[in-house]
């Protein structure tokens, strides 16, 4: 009960605003496809055409190899699952799971009360939840809920699921659990799947491939490592992490076979392969934005002979067993994320130090990454 | 100077059928120019606390201070403080100066005085050059800025926050956080902040109040909270994932305490003082609390401590990890190094650091746990006790 979706130069207009722009994805049969993004990007946008709830303004939408355009919404056979669990509140979890199976839009099939127990008892049992049958969702906890919610959506036994920020609105505390039972569950059934979320973290961790969205467009389609390690962008590696990547502008020097990046404020050595790599892709134009994430950024007490770069501390993050300083180095602010044992605490002075390998470089204007 | 004192503040509303404790003999002590959070869920009586503050709301017993003075029939505008809300509250048909010369325009200062605080204001929140913009065009970062503005330009006492960015995307939380702690230094002003983001308070705040059910559960900073959360609550409520907890006993051999259950045994360091009181010798049940951040996750089981489990779920975000183990019936986060490689349903060990549990009796709730540091912050916390 799965199938590969297909789009092609998708778009969705509300009146004169452009909510998706020329979209084109491929997401796999079984797949757990995340799409990440700010809120304003397109994402509900998007799982709404997709469930046939709102139409397309132009574009094509392919479940296999069957156009889906001018198929009605109860006919795609894919389950939503908005914020909300949107359970009944005055029915018990049994007549909540059956309900999609009673339902007016429940048209291509009529179903005797035999059947319809048989399916509920079939798909309680898949998520172990029944013995919560006869409660009302109130008696129920967050997680029961999120199970019942999901057994409503399988006892039709869809060939897609879209969840539109599912847990957002959890409990902090328990969305880990969360996450892993739905990932659980999908992996399991093999359903082909389209997450959206604002979270990083959650697009990190839930999804086979993430797709970041902005604007009704598509940035970028990869594996959650590929998109950390390298993003397109300057907007998708600050977007990825949860603290913004450092980028700064400098330019690239070169003296005696060795490459220098150079800014007002600092001059540091690059990775020999990176910097002659980086200089023949510049030419003569020597300038590009350095970045690099906080976690590499290591912080010295005392002057280092290489590379070290003196800063001032403005605030330090006390976060669990991690700190996160930002400093000024002249008037750029740096981010450095470090754990917490190895500093004091009331110190205003300090050297930073940028992790050679983990430098990733950026064209000034397109603000594209470069292959390096 | 500035320093706010609450002196056993009870807040009780009254409805028809009953009364209800909106908050239960609080007392809290802000020294001048701190930065403390009130932190808890929905309910649990940080707003009203905040507002009795500002004046809003009356106090139904006890005394609130603000420097030398017991404001409880002091009128809100004579009080100095200031106060910025959720929703900015700015005047949408005025430009960002109107706005923040408001308040002084009410008290009749003259418009080159007005002029002259309102650019000092200005250039401090860098919003100079918006000045002259209507309000509705700006974005939430920059309204918020200029509620701020509003709120600073009185040159207050005391400036109270209830929830001021906790409705903003997070990537501009983030940024207005380190903003809003980077003002509060420069201003140097003693502010109230209410939150019920862990993250925000933990963050911004020199000292948090940490409020459930209407009682003060701990008032210390961040570290102690993460390290020694006073009882259940904290340590669940502090820390994301929050602390992990297993059920054992509490038993004494010659000299030394152990922990046991049918899972590990061990001793309890040295390091760890622990304070048995009379009625805890009756109940020996604990639970040991344990942080994701201070567990590792080895194959083979190496000493009497190790806690076994099953892998259930592991994800990477980025620069870590975080495993979800079924221990028993109950699941377990530990964080894990970004390449760590284990299959799940596979049979694990859990180790732990043992400087760092916490051990929580299990009938009061409360840590047992005390290093003689915190016997000094002890008298601090107060309150609830």
């Amino acid at each position: 009960m799965n199938v590969n979706i297909r789009v092609e130069n998708l778009f969705k207009f509300y009146e004169t605003v452009e909510a998706l722009s020329g979209i084109n994805l491929e997401i796999n049969q079984g797949e757990f496809f995340v799409l990440l993004g700010p809120s304003g990007a397109g994402k509900t946008s998007f799982i709404k055409v997709i469930a046939g709830v709102e139409g397309e303004d132009f574009g094509d939408i392919y479940f296999g190899n069957k156009l889906m355009n001018k198929i009605p919404a109860y006919q795609r056979n894919v389950a939503v699952t908005f914020e909300s669990y949107a359970l009944y509140a005055h029915l018990s979890v049994f007549d909540n799971m059956a309900f999609p199976l009673k339902g007016p839009l429940c048209k291509n099939k009529e179903y005797s009360p035999e059947q319809i127990d048989k399916i509920v008892h079939k798909w309680a049992k898949f998520l172990q939840i029944e013995q919560l049958l006869e409660r009302l969702p109130q008696e129920l906890s967050g997680g029961q809920k999120q199970r019942v919610a999901m057994g409503r959506m399988l006892v039709r036994e869809p060939n897609v699921f879209l969840m539109d920020e599912p847990i957002a609105h959890l409990d902090a505390k328990l969305r880990h659990i969360m996450r892993a039972e739905l990932k659980n569950i999908q992996r399991e059934l093999n359903i082909t799947t389209i997450y959206t979320t604002p979270d990083q973290l959650e697009a990190l961790s839930m999804g086979d491939r993430i797709a970041v969205i902005n604007e009704g467009k598509i940035f970028q389609v990869g594996k959650p490592g590929d998109i950390f390690d390298n993003p397109v962008d300057e907007w998708v590696a600050s977007f990825i992490s949860d603290i913004p990547m450092n980028i700064v502008n400098c330019h690239l020097e070169v003296e005696n076979g060795k490459y220098f990046a150079i800014n007002p404020y600092f001059r540091i050595t690059l990775p020999e392969k990176q910097g002659s790599k980086l200089s023949s892709i510049l030419k003569d134009n020597n300038k590009f934005d350095l970045g690099v994430r906080p976690n590499n950024v290591s912080i010295n007490t005392s002057e280092k002979k290489e590379n070290s770069i003196p800063a001032d501390v403005s605030i330090v993050e006390d976060v669990g067993r991690t700190k996160i300083f930002s400093l000024f180095v002249g008037d750029m602010e740096i981010f450095s994320k470090v754990l917490s044992t190895e500093f004091p605490d009331n110190i205003k002075k300090v050297w930073i130090k940028f992790d050679g390998e983990s430098l990733h470089y950026f064209n000034e204007k397109t603000k594209a990454r470069y292959a390096i | 100077m500035s320093r706010v004192k609450l002196e056993n503040v009870w807040k009780i509303y009254k409805t028809r059928k009953k009364d209800v404790v909106g908050v239960k003999n609080l007392n809290l002590d802000i020294k001048d120019g701190q930065f403390v959070a009130i932190l808890g869920p929905s309910g649990c009586g940080k707003s009203s606390t905040l507002r009795m503050l500002a004046g809003l709301e009356e106090i139904t017993k006890g005394k609130i201070w603000v420097g030398e003075k017991i404001v409880n029939e002091i009128i809100p505008q004579d009080r100095n403080i200031a106060m910025v809300f959720e929703n900015y509250a700015l005047y949408t048909h005025k430009t960002v100066y109107e706005n923040i010369a408001f308040p002084l325009i009410l008290r009749g200062i003259s418009s080159n005085e007005i002029k002259k605080q309102v650019y000092w204001v200005a250039e401090i929140l860098k919003i100079v050059d918006i000045l002259s913009e209507s309000t509705s065009k700006l974005s939430g970062g920059q309204r918020q800025r200029v509620s701020i503005g509003r709120a600073l330009v009185r040159n207050p006492e005391v400036l109270l926050m209830d929830e001021p960015i906790s409705h903003l995307e997070a990537k501009l939380r983030t940024h207005m956080r380190a903003e809003l702690t980077r003002l509060q230094r420069k201003f140097n002003r003693t502010t109230v902040y209410v939150t019920h983001d862990q993250h925000e308070a933990i963050t911004m705040a020199d000292k948090i109040a940490v409020m459930n059910f209407a009682e003060l559960q701990q008032y210390d900073t961040p570290s102690n909270l993460f390290n020694r959360p006073f009882n259940e609550f904290v340590a669940g409520f502090i820390g994301e994932p929050p602390m992990n907890m297993f059920d054992c006993n509490l038993e004494k051999e010659l000299n030394d305490f152990y922990l046991v259950s049918k899972n590990f045994k061990f001793k309890i360091p040295d390091k760890i003082k622990i304070e048995i009181k009379k009625e805890q010798i009756l109940s020996r049940e604990m639970k040991l609390g344990i942080r994701p951040q201070d567990m590792m996750i080895k194959k083979q089981k190496k000493n009497d401590r190790n806690i076994s489990g099953e892998m259930f779920h592991w994800e990477v975000r980025g620069d870590e990890g975080i495993a979800v183990v079924k221990v028993d019936k109950n699941m377990i986060a530990a964080k894990t190094l970004p390449n760590f490689n284990f299959s799940k349903n596979e049979e694990i060990q859990i180790d732990f650091d043992l400087d760092k549990i916490n051990i929580f009796n299990k009938s009061t709730t409360k840590n047992i746990c005390v290093s003689d540091k915190e016997f000094i912050s002890l008298a601090e916390r107060g309150g609830s006790q």
